[in-house]
């Protein structure tokens, strides 16, 4: 009888030995979401830097006769938060990254033609690795 | 004295791999789901790139080729499922693997778009990950190989001096299963287990009657039907029943499932002495060979190399012989009611 405890024991032990780990990490500045609002059709390039700051990326043209126009002005956000869930023998790990991403494109004047927005960062969540 | 041991050296070499025993299951996303109702709704020759990103948002990669700008959204969502089978303990944080087995499923859904030189739609494109998986082989078999440990928790049976739940406590089961899978709804397996009940010391007037532990080997071969459990949440896909029962596609396969196994083997018990006020009192059974059969019902969630089970399963095996101790020990049959938990491995 005295084996039986002490297998459930070591069972319980080696099954509920787990642990949990939650992390955050962010990249590049945040894009507040009424300032790219105020971004507009016909705005300059400097109009736009002055509201948005400077853009993490810029898109050349590569046409023959104006390779260095610039295409579009790229700002970004990411927020990845990462979760892992060990329960003895069984691992859990979840990695849900999401972005701002604001990409703003120029005609050939160098003026705003449109402005492409996804603001979702806030939306990275913590959770198990099922369902969508 | 010799039981003891052997019990020891078993719970011995079933818990000393666990503390290396690792499966991980880990997925990762990027990105934001793609909008395919909005794609679809893009027009060639009139859409413009203005329009376009008003709808889909902002692009995940922008690139000129030849003056023409070439838009793409990305989603990824990947699987990574990873099997580890480690020496229980570390060096120097140092853990050397014995076994290693790992799935990596990156799946990478694109929206692709290109503008010419006016900002007008010249080409819209879908890369969506189902268009890269590989070609399915019709006829191909499939090995499954299930480690499975099952816990008794109620025994049925008259063993003549007393019903089995009275000599017996609740024990547990363990084995393991290889089995062959010539279709995705139907498994074929042979497989070994061992059964160990510890016996209980009982009042039979003034007499304390002591049981020694039950023991059985078995070896069973076994049927497995296995279906997808969306099939009962879904009344039109009831009605297809006998056409998933046909299916030869993996894929099709993986996810819920919800199975029905049956068993028929081969069961040796060990000689139970009995002792009668701690004096032996020869054997209340002999050892000997027995049939036994099983049934099981459970659920699965399945991988494409990997599945995880949980099921009720009822096993019986045929009276034990009678041994020469004093007590009348003209059994029934032996019937016990188990939850069982295991993995599978399908190479």
């Amino acid at each position: 009888m005295p084996i039986d405890i002490k297998l459930c024991s070591a069972c319980f032990t080696v099954l509920l030995a787990g642990c949990a780990i939650m992390g955050r990490q962010q990249r590049e500045n945040p894009i507040d979401r009424a300032k790219v609002n105020q971004v507009q059709r016909g705005m300059t390039k400097s109009e736009v830097t002055d509201i948005l700051g400077a853009p993490v990326e810029i898109i050349f043209s590569n046409k023959e006769h104006d390779p260095l126009r610039e295409h579009a002005y790229i700002f970004e956000h990411v927020t990845t938060k990462y979760t892992g869930i060990t329960f003895g023998l069984l691992s859990f790990g979840n990695v849900d990254e999401k972005k701002d991403r604001v990409v703003v494109f120029f005609d050939e004047r160098g003026d705003v033609e449109s402005v492409g927005k996804t603001l979702l960062s806030h939306e990275s969540s913590y959770g198990f690795p099922f369902g969508k | 004295m010799t039981n003891i041991i052997l019990r020891r050296v078993l719970l011995a070499t079933c818990l000393l791999p666990l503390p290396g025993c690792r499966l991980d299951f880990t997925r990762s996303q990027r990105g934001q789901p793609l909008k395919f109702d909005d794609f679809h709704e893009l027009q060639p020759r009139e859409t413009r790139r203005e329009d376009a990103v008003e709808k889909l948002g902002a692009p995940d990669r922008v690139r000129w080729e030849s003056g023409k700008s070439r838009l793409t959204w990305e989603h990824e969502d990947s699987t990574f499922i990873q099997l580890r089978l480690q020496v229980p303990f570390s060096i120097f944080g140092y853990r050397h693997n014995l076994f290693q087995y790992f799935e990596d499923q990156r799946n990478v859904n694109a929206m692709d778009l290109l503008f010419d030189e006016s900002g007008l739609l010249e080409q819209k494109t879908l890369r969506l990950h189902d268009a890269y998986k590989t070609p399915h082989e019709p006829g191909s078999w499939r090995f499954v190989l299930t480690p499975r440990f099952e816990h008794s928790f109620l025994l049925l049976g008259d063993a003549d001096f007393q019903d089995y739940d009275e000599i017996f406590d609740d024990g547990f089961v363990a084995g393991f299963d290889l089995g062959i899978q010539p279709v995705p709804p139907a498994v074929v397996k042979l497989g070994g287990r061992y059964q160990i009940h510890d016996g209980r010391t009982i009042s039979a007037g003034a007499t304390r009657v002591s049981f020694d532990d039950l023991e059985l080997f078995t070896a069973e071969a076994s049927v497995r039907l296995q279906l997808p459990l969306r099939i009962l949440f879904d009344t039109e896909q009831l009605q297809n029943v006998w056409t998933l029962l046909l299916e030869d596609d993996p894929a099709v396969f993986e996810g819920w499932l919800v199975f029905l196994e049956a068993g028929l083997g081969v069961t040796f018990n060990g000689n139970v002495p009995v002792a009668l006020d701690g004096v032996p009192g020869g054997n209340f059974f002999d050892a000997g060979p027995g049939v036994s059969s099983s049934i099981g019902v459970g659920i699965e969630y399945s991988w494409e190399g990997i599945s995880v089970q949980a099921a009720f399963v009822y096993r019986t095996s045929d009276g034990f012989d009678e041994g020469n101790s004093p007590l009348p020990s003209d059994a029934d049959r032996f019937q016990s009611f188990l939850g069982m938990a295991s993995v599978s491995l399908k190479f």
